[in-house]
Parts: structure tokens; C-alpha cells; sequence
């Protein structure tokens, strides 16, 4: 379990977080989003016990990060935002290292994290700055996975991975879970969001929302349109837009184009097309929320 | 004439067959999109086009010096942002004036104006990117080289990064970009799939897809 209680951090004149409260159960993922720079891996450093500048209290798995953070770190299993490995190591070595440090035994991965060795397997003998960017991440997670850690801290451990791979490490995160495992990952694929038991949005340091995912795509007050469009047939459909009244917002969505609009939008056929109303999804909502608080231009 | 024009390369890493007999061209004002799973070939074959790895066999040519964002973006991190711009952008060789004028018109629709006077090492994984694109594209060059420009960015940043490509690319500026985002394959003008190293489709994206998850269809 993950327990923060009013954690406030600064760096010079800047607050970075702004008494952050939340908790992670045990056998729960919470997914933590916010857009760059919100305080995503500040507030990962200090749950990992690698930056003890802050005010507030934390214990994971039960221990005080400040006074127990020895035993805490034993629960832990940390995935950092930049690679943790070691380049010059081959992919086994990386492992029997990570193991060592731990007191336990590299041969175990394969029941661990049988997802993510399958893949990896291969490779074994491979130096770590060999591999792909995808490769590397699912490397990192299985050496944060060798002592069987109880809570699990993955600052964005997707970035990069194609979404095939994503998948494979959805499947693990999922597993464990189910093991009994709290996650806390950071992701910016909304998707996977969706794929969480709770999500924590961060906004400049404070929390924004803290709910499941129903709860969140349930709190939206516009409503949403898609209409297709190619990116180059954009600069018509938005000249359309302008003149239709309600029309709040829009933004690419692949193919399509999403539109927020209020009570007064009339659904009228734009270029000749029939905007479509759909339910929106995380990314939506981020974008929603995003839009309303970013600064002006 | 095309900007880029690659035919029948190859690369290979010992054993390992990165890239094998892959030709492709780009067109002034193209967006072409490069899909795959990691270890494909996508960044090798970036590389290879950069002049930064020599091909095995195979021609490359590719008009004037290509701006390049690479997935470990080169930024100085002791400098600050508007430093590291003026730093590469005197590399470049572009005059003082100019690259007043340039900073200002690429860094204001990125959001990093307010990021300017601040230490590359204090700076967010996500202005980073906004960084690395600027330094690409200050030089103005025909050819813009993007690997992976918006992983790690949020779906804000990752759609004002698009934004930007596009306008480059309206610009007349030909554009290569690698992505693991399957609805950013839709903002190209047309897409390579690579799959061991080989092309495994091309062609324009709706034509080559129905849906995002389609795309994947071509991964396995």
C-alpha cells in the first residue's frame, strides 16, 4: 500500500507539489497523468525515498519513507522516467546485479514476470545499450520486479514502447495487480489510464481529480462531437466552425475531428458532414481540462 | 526532384539485419510517417538518411543538411534553453539577428517561451522535445528528420508538436517522422511500416488503414 498524506515539495521560489494527499490499496492500480511538468516524477522521487527534501508524510507497504525508508525500500520496486540500466551489462547481467543488490536469486524473473522474460528471453546475452527503447523499458521493469516487490512505481514506463509491446506490459502490470501489488504508474497514453483502477490527475503540482475511470468520463459537462477530417482538409472545417455558434473547442483525433460544444450547438452538417455525437474517453477529458486552465497566449 | 531518395539499402549489425533492402523517397512538402515495432529498423534507417551510419549497400541522397530530433536529444544541460538555441543555431551558422526573429516565431506556438531563461537540466522531459524541434528546425533545412518527436508528451503538447510539423511541412519543408501514436499515422501524408527491417506496407494512411488498430495488422 502507498499512503501520502499532505506532501508539499519546493525547488527555490517554485512549489511544485501543493499538499498531495492520496492513497494506493493494495492490489490496485492507480494510474497518474498530468500534462509535462505538472510533478509526476518529483512526486515519484519522493515515494521512492531518493529525494527526502519534502514536508508532509509517506509510508509504503506500512513503513515511513523518512523513518523506516530502509524497510520501505524493500517493498519497492522503481522504474525512473530516464533508464536505470546499466549499458555496458548484458541483459542477464543486468538482472544477476539488480538480484544481488537485492539479496535474491536472477533465475526467479521467469515466474515474476513471465509477460515481459518472454520477449527478453532472447536477448539475454545482449548488452543492455544494445537494444531497442522498447526492449530497455521492459528490461528496467523486470529488474525492478527481481524481489518480488509488494508496491510498484513506474514513472512513464511506456514511453517509447510500440504498442504491441504496451500491450505485454499491460498484461504484467494487470498481473500483478491481481497478485496483490499497488502500482502507481505514470503514463501519457490515455488509453492505459482507462486500463487503471483509479486515476490521479495532476495540475501544477496540486490534485485535480482522483476517481475511476467511470467516475471521470462520467464528470464531463459538454458535450462531444466527432466529424471526419483529414489533417489537410483542417483549415476549411475550422473556417466552418468559427461560424457555428456553441462550437467551444476542437482538435484532431486521427481521422476525425472532436468537437466540445455547449446546449447551444445545433449539430447542423459542417462541409457537409454530420458531426456525430460520441461519448468521450480519458484523453478528452484531459484535453477538456487541460484547455480550460492553460494560460492564454 | 524528390528531397530524399533512398534505394535498396541495407544495414546489418553482426548477426543482426537492421535494415534490409529498403527504398523509399520524399517530396517536397511530404509528411511521411514511419511506423513499426521497436527494433524494426525505424532508427536505424533515420541514422542511416542523418549520414550518421554508413549503409551496408544501397544509395541515399538527400538534399542539403537534414534537421534531426533524435530520441536522446543533444542539448547542453548546463545552458539554458534560449542559450542552447543560440548555441546550435550559431553552429548553423545563422546570423545574430536571425536567430533572434527565428526563436521567437518557433518557440511561441511551442509554449516555451515562459521556459526560456531556465536550465536545460531543470527542464520538464516534455519542453525538452519543444527544445530539440526547435534546434531541428531553426537552420530552416528542407528535409526535417523526427524520431519519436512526441513520446512522453501529454496529448496537449503532442498536438501543438503536430501543429508545428505541419506547418513546416505546408512550408514546403519535407518531413520524416517516426511515431509509436497509431492516430498520429493519420496526420501524414503517407506511411512506411517497417517490420524486420523490411517495408512492410506504404502508402497513404487511410488507404493502408480503416481504424488505428488496423495498423497493427502490419506489426506482427
Amino acid at each position: 500500500m502507498i499512503a501520502a498524506q499532505g506532501i508539499c515539495k519546493q525547488f527555490g521560489p517554485r512549489q511544485v507539489l501543493k499538499d498531495v494527499s492520496f492513497q494506493v490499496e493494495d492490489a490496485q492500480i492507480v494510474a497518474l497523468m498530468g500534462a509535462n511538468g505538472a510533478g509526476k516524477s518529483t512526486l515519484f522521487d519522493i515515494l521512492a525515498t531518493i529525494d527526502p527534501d519534502f514536508t508532509g508524510e509517506a509510508s509504503i507497504g506500512g513503513f515511513d519513507i523518512r523513518t523506516q525508508a530502509r524497510d520501505a525500500r524493500c517493498c519497492i520496486g522503481y522504474v525512473p522516467g530516464r533508464f536505470s540500466l546499466y549499458g555496458d551489462l548484458t541483459v542477464a547481467e543486468n538482472l544477476a546485479f539488480f538480484a544481488g543488490a537485492y539479496g535474491c536469486n536472477a533465475a526467479d524473473i521467469e515466474q515474476l514476470s513471465p509477460y515481459l522474460w518472454r520477449s527478453l528471453v532472447g536477448f539475454s546475452d545482449f548488452r543492455a545499450d544494445t537494444l531497442s527503447g522498447g526492449m530497455k523499458q521492459k528490461l528496467a521493469i523486470c529488474c525492478a520486479l527481481v524481489h518480488n516487490p509488494s508496491v510498484l512505481l513506474l514513472d512513464e514506463p511506456t514511453v517509447g514502447v510500440d504498442p504491441v509491446s504496451r500491450h505485454d506490459m499491460w498484461l504484467e502490470i494487470g498481473a500483478l495487480r491481481d497478485k496483490g501489488v499497488s502500482v502507481l504508474v505514470s503514463t501519457h497514453y490515455l488509453d492505459e489510464a482507462a486500463l487503471s483502477d483509479r486515476i490521479l490527475f495532476l495540475h501544477q503540482g496540486e490534485i485535480l481529480l482522483f476517481d475511476s475511470p467511470a467516475g471521470i468520463v462520467g464528470s464531463y459537462s459538454h458535450r462531444l462531437f466527432s466529424l471526419p477530417c483529414q489533417s489537410a482538409e483542417l483549415s476549411q472545417i475550422e473556417a466552418a466552425l468559427a461560424a457555428e455558434p456553441g462550437v467551444l473547442d476542437y482538435y484532431l483525433w486521427g481521422n476525425t475531428l472532436h468537437i466540445t460544444a455547449d446546449a447551444t450547438f445545433g449539430g447542423a452538417a459542417i462541409c457537409g458532414r454530420i458531426p456525430v455525437p460520441i461519448e468521450p474517453g480519458i484523453e478528452d477529458i484531459f484535453i477538456d481540462t487541460l484547455s480550460e486552465r492553460r494560460p492564454r497566449v | 526532384m524528390n528531397l530524399v531518395e533512398i534505394s535498396h539499402v541495407s544495414k546489418r549489425f553482426g548477426e543482426f539485419l537492421a535494415v534490409d533492402d529498403v527504398s523509399l523517397s520524399l517530396a517536397k512538402g511530404e509528411i511521411l510517417g514511419l511506423l513499426g515495432a521497436n527494433g524494426a529498423g525505424k532508427t536505424t534507417l533515420i541514422r542511416m538518411i542523418c549520414d550518421l551510419l554508413r549503409p551496408d549497400c544501397g544509395q541515399i541522397s538527400v538534399q542539403g543538411r537534414p534537421g534531426y530530433m533524435c530520441q536522446t536529444f543533444s542539448l547542453v544541460e548546463e545552458l539554458t534553453v534560449h542559450e542552447n538555441i543560440r548555441f546550435y543555431a550559431t553552429l548553423f551558422g545563422l546570423k545574430r539577428a536571425q536567430i533572434a526573429t527565428r526563436e521567437k516565431a518557433i518557440t511561441a506556438p511551442l509554449e516555451l517561451t515562459p521556459y526560456l531563461n531556465r536550465q536545460v537540466k531543470f527542464l520538464p522531459s516534455g519542453w525538452r522535445q519543444a527544445l530539440s524541434f526547435s534546434i531541428a528546425v531553426i537552420a530552416e533545412p528542407p528535409v526535417l528528420i523526427l524520431d519519436e518527436p512526441t513520446s512522453g508528451l501529454d496529448a496537449l503538447s503532442r498536438r501543438r508538436m503536430w501543429k508545428m510539423i505541419q506547418a513546416k511541412a505546408a512550408e514546403g519543408t519535407g518531413v520524416i517522422v517516426s511515431t509509436h501514436y497509431l492516430d498520429e499515422a493519420y496526420y501524414c501524408s503517407r506511411l512506411t511500416i517497417m517490420n524486420g527491417g523490411r517495408i512492410a506496407a506504404s502508402g497513404a494512411p487511410q488507404e493502408l488503414a480503416a481504424t488505428q488498430q488496423d495498423f497493427l495488422t502490419y506489426f506482427r
